[in-house]
């Protein structure tokens, strides 16, 4: 059985992320009804979730409204996550495809200024490292939302190009060559002076 | 993929407050889907007594009536007596071309 999310089909690839597959008993408690496998939902992929919607639209606000809607479409399709065979891939595709429905919203209605959005995050509280992810996030605003999302999928969630064709609805070559594009643009924003 | 300037960072951690309100959401979508989907027009005819008493009746129905129907007299081998003449052109025409008359003839020559 095919998953189906507002009546259009999900592509699933053949393989499944290493924290995907812990998501399948929350989906099968989700497809019996249970609405509090909801938050285990949330402990296994809120953060990812949040981090794909944030690299796909570029400001935190859209991101928010982005997993919002990702949650009210798990659980208003509920009934189709029986046949989900790659929750992870399945729920990051979701995201993704929510992420540019909203920026297409945005872009007909006004462009708005993007505000000091955070990509990335430096491990623990180390105030340099904290000025090192924001110089970074910075340089990451002047890539194209597609480069972006690539480059963060591979280097910073650590997907595969498989992986990150199966999310984004593209070749596994264009997956690639959005990835060598964008790192080798970044390196460039991340030459001039700070 | 270790050589690049994002080595060492992290995905970014979800604002606050983002935890309740995706919750809150998933649970609004939760409420406003029933529980049981409605099944679907086939599962529904497929289940439904008035159409399987339907499909039964006209069955049977079918089958009284092959049964009850007088059979028609077997028709005979079709009569040539009102086939057509054909025309001699389009017979002419119609009439394949040995590549030859002789071959054909010591062929029938050697069956007979």
């Amino acid at each position: 059985m095919e998953a189906v999310i507002d009546g259009s089909p999900l592509p699933m690839a053949g393989e499944e992320i290493s924290w995907g597959e812990s998501l399948q008993a929350p989906f099968d408690e989700l497809a019996a009804g249970n609405v509090a496998a909801l938050e285990e939902v949330w402990e296994i992929a809120g953060r990812r979730l949040y981090a794909i919607a944030l690299w796909r639209t570029g400001n935190e606000a859209d991101a928010r409204d982005v997993v919002q809607e990702v949650f009210v479409k798990l659980a208003s399709g509920r009934h189709a996550l029986k046949g989900v065979s790659s929750p992870g891939l399945w729920l990051l595709t979701v995201a993704h495809r929510a992420a540019i429905d909203l920026t297409r919203r945005r872009a007909v209605r006004a462009a708005e200024p993007l505000g000091d959005t955070q990509f990335v995050a430096g491990p623990g509280s180390d105030p340099h490292r904290a000025a090192e992810a924001a110089w970074l996030s910075d340089a990451l605003l002047g890539l194209p939302a597609p480069q972006r999302e690539a480059v963060s999928l591979r280097h910073l969630a650590g997907h595969s190009f498989r992986e990150i064709a199966a999310i984004t609805g593209v070749p596994t070559f264009t997956a690639a060559s959005r990835c060598r594009l964008g790192l080798a643009r970044l390196r460039k924003l991340l030459e001039r002076p700070r | 993929m270790n050589d690049t300037p994002l080595r060492g960072f992290e995905p970014p951690e979800p604002p606050p407050g983002l935890r309740e309100a995706a919750l809150q959401a998933g649970r609004r979508g939760f409420a406003a889907v029933p529980a049981v989907r409605a099944p679907d027009v086939w599962t529904r005819l497929y289940r439904s007594r008035p159409a399987r008493l339907a499909w039964a009746a006209s069955v049977i129905l079918l089958g009284a009536l092959h049964l009850a129907l007088p059979r028609r007299p077997q028709a005979g081998p079709p009569s040539t007596a009102s086939a057509p003449r054909l025309d001699p052109e389009v017979g002419a025409i119609a009439r394949l071309p040995r590549i030859s008359e002789q071959a054909a003839s010591a062929y029938s020559g050697e069956r007979s």
